[in-house]
């Protein structure tokens, strides 16, 4: 009786030891594909953020309208509310729609776009969203108009069976500046 | 005889355990190899990154983009980029007038090897760098480590999508390249047959506004 016991402790020790090392495997390898998306994210945002830098600051730089002068503030896009500006859009540049995004905030809470990242002969895809908000000079949100504008772009990865490996959207900040 | 059917039931439990102690044993020193490839494999990526970054936000240095193109049109073979070469000029302002000479640098893929993975064979490179002053020849300075797997230079537009003709597209109109987007990949240095990353992508793709 006490060697049966001893060889089911034995067994149990065993067991458990392996348990755990299998476990700490499957972490390290989550961690590991979980860094390589998190990667690619980072990328994925950076080029979406130089697509949104490359526009014009607000509708009315495109329309002509601003004379380069303080007054411009009272001519730039802003809304009461939750939202300054018009959310939904579907950017063309994006590929989710028709609308013409040719200024910055056209891209705030923009319908998710689904970007890919293409590596040799793989493609992972990623969901981009972006936030725009006027900030201060100081870089804090500010609900009037100034002359800057905080564009966040979040990035997440996609797959069809609605899984993710990056637990939370990697976001990524830039402040544009109007220039006089 | 007697002694071993006495004590078969013993001789068997600790042939399990000594059997679970070996693989778990053993798959621990694979993991242990596993993480210190992965990590060499970072290093060189980003040791690699830091010169690629270094030598791209020289690209078009003192030269007019609106009088020429600060680059060549990147060799594009399978997806692959097989060769690039851009420019930059050095100016002396301490003769006059100012003594300009152009300093060229050219990246080369060199194959060095295959890699099999689970689903296929895939080919391993080297970047070489080249440098070239003024009219003289292209003279060695630098490569990267032979485990390239991913090697791919785009020049892009506004809207982030691959300049087909960079150069002639800097021709007609000197704000048609934005970026320019280096992205690239690793395999580790030591093959595992239970790796979980066979390839590692090195994050920072380079997006250097021109």
């Amino acid at each position: 009786m006490p060697q049966t016991l001893l060889a089911f402790l034995g067994m149990m020790v065993v067991g458990m030891y392996s348990l755990n090392t299998q476990r700490y495997e499957m972490l390290v390898q989550n961690r590991d594909i979980r860094r390589e998306m998190e990667e690619m994210a980072g990328s994925v945002a950076l080029e979406a953020m130089e697509i949104i830098r490359t526009r014009e600051f607000d509708q009315a730089v495109i329309d002509g309208s601003t004379t380069g002068a303080l007054t411009d503030l009272l001519l730039f896009s802003f809304n009461l509310g939750e939202n300054q500006f018009t959310t939904g859009n579907q950017c063309s540049v994006f590929g989710t729609g028709g609308d013409t995004c040719d200024d910055i905030d056209d891209f705030h809470s923009m319908e998710t776009a689904i970007r890919p990242f293409v590596l040799g002969t793989d493609t992972v895809f990623f969901a981009v969203d972006v936030d725009v908000r006027y900030v201060t000079d100081e870089l804090v949100p500010s609900a009037f108009v100034t002359t800057n504008k905080e564009v966040t772009v979040k990035v997440q990865d996609y797959w069809v069976d609605g899984s993710a490996y990056i637990a939370k959207p990697i976001e990524l900040t830039r402040v544009l500046t109007y220039e006089f | 005889m007697i002694l071993i059917l006495d004590n078969l039931g013993a001789i068997i439990v600790g042939a399990a355990v000594f059997l679970i102690l070996l693989v778990t044993q053993l798959r621990a020193t694979e993991m242990s190899v596993e993480q210190s490839t992965a990590y060499m494999m970072k290093n060189q990526a980003s040791s690699m990154a830091t010169w690629v970054e270094e030598d791209i936000l020289q690209i078009g240095e003192n030269i007019d983009k609106e009088v020429e193109a600060p680059y060549e049109n990147p060799t594009q073979v399978d997806g692959m980029t097989t060769e690039f070469i851009f420019y930059r000029d050095s100016v002396n302002t301490e003769v006059s007038p100012p003594d300009t000479i152009r300093i060229a640098t050219r990246y080369t893929l060199e194959q060095v090897g295959t890699r099999s993975t689970d689903s296929d064979t895939i080919a391993v490179y080297r970047i070489n760098r080249h440098i070239k002053w003024g009219t003289g020849s292209w003279y060695a300075e630098g490569q990267s480590a032979p485990l390239i797997s991913v090697f791919r230079v785009d020049m892009l537009d506004a809207d982030a999508n691959a300049v087909a003709d960079p150069v002639a597209a800097l021709a007609g109109d000197p704000l048609a390249v934005r970026n320019t987007r280096i992205r690239f990949a690793m395999v580790p240095p030591y093959d595992l047959d239970r790796t979980t990353l066979q390839q590692v992508y090195y994050g920072s793709t380079l997006i250097i506004p021109n």
